[in-house]
């Protein structure tokens, strides 16, 4: 992430740039340190993909399959099945999702009193902090066959049937948890971003005639593209994490076939049916497509001219 | 009497009518190829299993039967033998990897039934409790053996999909069959006491793995509540048509008043009970038939399906408290436990609970009551304890093995005198608010990793004890075991839990709509392909032995 601007030939002595970053450095040292530890060290677990591992014999008392794991992950039909959701549940997040939290941001930003923007903003950071067992019991009590909602609508002639047990509704359920939960903790970056739009920029294009959309549109939006690009890469990285727990938790209601994604396949298969490795080349491959994604995202913000997150 | 019982949520297998799950006997499978644990169910079937020496206790009110109705206890008799000399502990902690049934145990010092028990067993228990929610005790049991720290004790239930079980207990575990085989138990009276079926499933190829966690032999009941069903004329039906229109006579989806409990795969289970689908297998002259294959699980099947296009099920498959809402008698007419005793489970007294009696689905269905196979697994040692300290371990499990009517039993059931209970003015126990709250909940992971004989006892309600009695001589006089109890399968044992749970999400998915009958019938081929077929011919073969 450094952006070494500087020309190489000028770079002072690495001993010369330690002494004088030091401080920095060791600022550094324990957020490299939790990354070695709980990322960079665990990689090395991935080995188990190419081992039909038992956890009781260890790494070393495994035998060696190759890439038999691989092969046959390719033939399992729920696999592939799990690789679907997962693509379709990303991109109804990434249209749906993502940019909920700018609108609401921008939305936010056009109050003027100080007061009520701050109490809105409690208000809508709340749901972060619900756990999704919270969340999806909130949605079941309201949503549920028996819940609320679906009772006064069936109690005044609607049948709305139960949207919680309804595979084909699932992945919009589900995105709109996620909308309601995290929306409001994501427009913390974007207020922030907002924020630092010089304001002079506003005064002219209001002298110029530009009303509050037009100044949206021209001023606000430019003004925070490099934060939205920046977001939408890491987002991209982390694309197939579509959620777990949320899913698992919703999992029963509407079978496997509507819910199973990458994720929630390795957990099933790894942790709980025991078949360890299959389900690590599962998570491996799913770490390279991220891992993919991230670059080409990143190549493509060079293209249109974006620094993206690095250089 | 039991207050542990095996897992709803988890299967049914040990329950073990096995309503899905086929086969029994041993436990386990494995995920992938290794294949190992070939040939063990030859040895299996050849190991001695310990001898059964009931110690002496008090002569039950109404004698039971081995293996069907539990003997009946109308009131706690008032002077408990001693089953055990002193305590049999070493004065170090013992860790165990356990389960609870209910709300978790009061922690800290605030808990004297703990502090009392780690006193009377002379070393501290060290429980790790997991709770029966979500992947509950197989996510903690997997994650605990990946991590490499083993508890000294593990309970290895057989209904909960554990995988590599018999690779597993070779690597980690002591073998106790020097221990426990034929008459080396009656250095443990109380081991010694639990009934020849229960040891069974602690056998896995060859050896016994672990102290058996014993049950009654009775297996899944409907449990209703008579309030409930009084519009109707009580929970008694002359057939399944009978019985779907009763139900819909009293379902009120706008009051939120639904009728059954939405678990599908135990629904089918007891609906095949009505219609005759076998228990596990069906043997005729030798030759088995899966239930999975046969007519009548699949009208089962298909009753369900009618059921759930009716709205009985509660709409929510994930309600996680449908025995409270039967017990409060308004919003749920039935659910389904483990066994007919816990009709005097005591929060199960002060509500008109009741069970129903399985019926014939129509003229001609030969209805039947599935028995379990009377054990919810074993406890095994692992091997990181010192050999020396195998005895000490065995002897803490013997303590915790005592019969109804001693003192031990007393003291592990329902705790401190004049604390947890207090004696009642005709003598009887009668357990208080600390007693519910303190003794109830640390005893339920206790007794899931080790327990006594089953007995039908209920404080203070020596009518339901009564009643609880004619309910289960009627449901032994219909009762039928799994022809291959007690038999052991290769395949079962490295196939049988995930065969098994691939079979029970296709009948959910089924009977919720998402699948068609259709796919049930292909799942049966593919069931039979992947392992199904190879079970069949093992049993088959040590069905012509035995």
């Amino acid at each position: 992430m450094a952006q070494s601007a500087a020309p190489r030939a000028s770079r002072p002595p690495l001993r010369v740039r330690f002494r004088r970053d030091r401080t920095l450095l060791f600022l550094c040292l324990p957020g490299v340190l939790y990354f070695v530890l709980f990322c960079y060290i665990p990689l090395a677990g991935n080995i188990v993909a190419f081992q039909d591992y038992a956890p009781f014999l260890g790494f070393s008392g495994s035998p060696w399959t190759g890439m038999t794991n691989f092969v046959q992950l390719m033939q399992q039909a729920d696999f592939w099945s799990a690789v679907v959701n997962t693509l379709e549940i990303a991109a109804i997040q990434l249209v749906l999702y993502f940019p909920a939290p700018i609108a609401l941001a921008l939305l936010l930003n056009s109050l003027v009193s100080e007061r009520v923007k701050k109490s809105i903003q409690t208000v809508v950071y709340l749901p972060h902090f619900l756990s999704w067992v919270v969340v999806v019991a909130m949605f079941q009590q309201v949503l549920g066959g028996a819940g609320t909602l679906t009772g006064f609508l069936e109690n005044h002639g609607l049948q709305t049937g139960n949207i919680m047990a309804d595979p084909s509704l699932f992945k919009l359920l589900i995105t709109s948890q996620s909308i309601w939960k995290d929306t409001g903790w994501g427009t913390i970056i974007f207020l922030a971003s907002i924020a630092s739009v010089p304001t002079d920029l506003y005064e002219s294009a209001a002298m110029d005639g530009a009303g509050p959309w037009r100044r949206i549109w021209h001023v606000t939006l430019p003004g925070i593209r490099p934060v939205i690009i920046m977001l939408l890469i890491m987002r991209l990285g982390d694309v197939l994490t579509v959620g777990f727990e949320q899913i698992i938790l919703q999992r029963d209601a509407v079978g496997a076939d509507a819910s199973e994604v990458i994720d929630t396949y390795v957990y099933y298969h790894g942790v709980i049916n025991g078949d360890w490795g299959m389900s690590t080349a599962a998570g491996l491959m799913k770490g390279i497509i991220g891992f993919a994604l991230i670059l080409s995202a990143n190549k493509l913000a060079h293209r249109f001219g974006e620094s993206g997150i690095y250089r | 009497m039991s207050t542990a019982s095996p897992s709803r949520r988890t299967l049914l297998a040990a329950t073990g009518a096995a309503a899905a799950a086929v086969g029994l006997p041993a436990l386990s499978a494995c995920g992938g190829s290794a294949a190992s644990g070939s040939g063990g169910a030859a040895k299996s079937a050849k190991t001695k299993l310990p001898v059964y020496a009931p110690g002496k206790t008090a002569t039950p009110d109404i004698a039971g039967q081995l293996g069907g109705v539990d003997p009946v206890y109308l009131r706690y008799p008032a002077n408990p033998v001693k089953s055990v000399a002193s305590a049999p502990g070493d004065g170090k902690p013992i860790s165990v990897l356990t389960e609870t049934w209910t709300t978790p145990m009061p922690s800290g010092s605030s808990n004297q039934y703990l502090a009392e028990l780690n006193k009377r067993l002379g070393s501290t228990l060290d429980m790790t409790v997991t709770q029966d929610v979500g992947d509950g005790y197989l996510g903690k049991f997997n994650s605990i053996i990946a991590g490499g720290q083993i508890p000294e004790l593990v309970w290895f239930p057989p209904n909960q999909g554990l995988q590599k079980v018999p690779q597993l207990l070779q690597a980690k575990f002591h073998d106790l069959t020097p221990y426990l085989s034929g008459s080396a138990v009656k250095k443990y009276p109380n081991l010694a006491g639990l009934p020849t079926y229960s040891w069974k499933t602690s056998v896995i190829d060859g050896k016994i793995a672990g102290v058996t966690v014993t049950q009654g032999h009775l297996g899944q009941v409907y449990v209703v509540n008579a309030d409930f069903w009084k519009p109707v004329g009580g929970a008694t039906f002359t057939s399944a048509d009978d019985f779907f229109n009763k139900c819909k006579e009293l379902l009120d989806a706008k009051r939120k008043k639904y009728v059954l409990e939405p678990f599908y795969p135990n629904a089918v289970h007891m609906f095949g009970e009505w219609y005759g689908a076998p228990n596990g297998w069906r043997n005729e002259g030798g030759k088995l038939t899966a239930n999975y294959e046969t007519d009548e699980y699949l009208a089962a099947i298909e009753f369900a399906v009618k059921c759930r296009q009716a709205n009985l099920f509660w709409p929510d498959v994930n309600v996680a408290d449908a025995s409270t809402k039967v017990q409060g008698g308004q919003q749920l007419g039935a659910y389904v436990e483990a066994q007919p005793s816990a009709l005097v489970a005591t929060p199960n007294l002060s509500w008109p609970a009741d069970v129903i009696i399985p019926f014939p689905a129509h003229a001609g269905a030969k209805v039947h009551f599935d028995l379990n196979y009377g054990s919810i697994g074993f406890t095994a040692i692992s091997n990181q304890v010192d050999k020396a300290r195998i005895p000490t371990l065995l002897n803490v499990m013997n303590y915790l093995a005592a019969p109804f009517g001693t003192e031990e039993h007393l003291f592990l059931h329902f705790g401190i005198e004049g604390r947890d209970w207090a004696r009642t003015k005709d003598g009887d126990v009668k357990s208080t608010a600390q007693g519910q709250s303190e003794a109830v909940t640390t005893y339920s992971p206790v007794g899931t990793f080790t327990q006594g004989p089953s007995a039908t006892y209920a404080p203070g309600a020596p009518a339901r004890a009564k009643h609880t009695y004619q309910v289960e001589k009627q449901l032994a006089a219909m009762a039928w075991s799994n022809p291959v109890n007690g038999l052991y399968s290769d395949t079962y044992t490295n196939k049988g839990a995930e065969l098994s749970t691939t079979m029970s999400t296709l009948l959910v998915d089924v009977v919720a709509g998402r699948k068609k009958i259709s796919d049930w019938k292909a799942g049966v081929k593919t069931w039979r392909s992947q392992g199904g077929d190879a079970m069949r011919h093992e049993y088959e073969q040590a069905l012509a032995k035995a």
